[in-house]
């Protein structure tokens, strides 16, 4: 049976809950929030003509959708596409917004694949098997590419956790 | 251990949230394909009800119309000798009837369809001159 295509306020709806992270896992993929954002309205407005049905997991759907459209833009836009340090798509309420900076340039620093991973688990709160889905990947592959991008971010992001006195380093076994 | 010191940097980043984005641009419904708009399963089913009884009531009205025809008996009881007519497609039980009531009219229908069916055979450069009557 083929799903329903969403009415608009349903889309609305999705848009407000997930449209921010969505963004900034386009950012993740290599664009900048401008041209993520983009991406995002897109994918969001093919969904409100009826041009695809929404399948049965919604999230997987949108954050591939995401993925594909924001390598194709990467992919047609190669020699146009910029980032700048300030384009920040990361922030802290009532924070510094140095802080939100260093973090984003430590996923920056990722593997593309390990800074996907570690987004979609920590900003859209997926299981491990719900972004083996998405990625369309091993579960085993997500859990090690996990696994390798905390040990990096750890280390990475070790001297700005020190400085709020929140973290002493790792501990003794 | 390991486990423990991933919840704690997992809380960390979590603490930073993904910058908004601006408000969807909604398109005026008008402006929307049809697909997206007609989606109500009730005007759906009316519209496929009203199908239903277009389709009905052509065929109500074609079988009516072909009722009206006139029966081919009356037409062949027309039929004169060596009348020439075009060829047309005539049922068994009215042959049968006419064979039986009018032989002479029936042999002269069935001389009249074989020239408009068989190959001639008349002609002095037939190939079937041979096998007609003299």
């Amino acid at each position: 049976m083929t799903p329903n295509p969403l009415n608009a306020a349903e889309v609305k709806l999705l848009y407000e809950e997930h449209g921010p992270a969505l963004a900034a896992y386009g950012c993740c993929c290599g664009l900048d929030f401008a041209a993520a954002d983009d991406v995002v309205q897109q994918v969001f407005l093919k969904l409100l003509e009826g041009r695809v049905a929404m399948p049965e997991k919604p999230l997987a759907y949108l954050y591939r959708a995401v993925r594909n459209t924001s390598l194709n833009r990467r992919r047609d836009f190669r020699h146009e596409v910029e980032i700048h340090e300030e384009d920040s798509w990361l922030v802290k309420q009532d924070g510094n917004p140095e802080e939100a900076l260093a973090v984003q340039a430590a996923l920056g620093d990722l593997p593309e694949e390990q800074r996907e991973t570690v987004f979609l688990r920590v900003w859209s709160g997926m299981t491990l098997q719900e972004i083996a889905v998405v990625l369309e990947i091993p579960m085993n592959t997500v859990a090690s590419r996990y696994r390798y991008a905390l040990d990096k971010l750890r280390e990475r992001l070790q001297p700005a956790r020190n400085a709020r006195g929140e973290y002493a380093g790792p501990r003794k076994r | 251990m390991q486990d423990h010191e991933n919840d704690d940097l997992e809380q960390y980043l979590r603490e930073f949230q993904p910058r908004s984005i601006r408000r969807l641009v909604v398109p005026n419904q008008a402006a929307l394909p049809s697909r997206a708009r007609v989606e109500d399963p009730w005007l759906r089913a009316l519209t496929m009800a009203a199908m239903v009884v277009l389709a009905g009531s052509f065929a109500l009205w074609y079988g009516a119309r072909q009722t009206g025809t006139p029966p081919e008996s009356a037409a062949i009881q027309g039929t004169r000798p060596g009348e020439m007519r075009p060829a047309r497609r005539i049922s068994t039980v009215a042959l049968t009837k006419l064979a039986l009531e009018d032989s002479e009219a029936f042999d002269a229908l069935l001389a009249g369809e074989s020239q408009t069916m068989f190959p001639g055979m008349q002609g002095s450069r037939s190939a079937l001159r041979v096998l007609a009557k003299p």
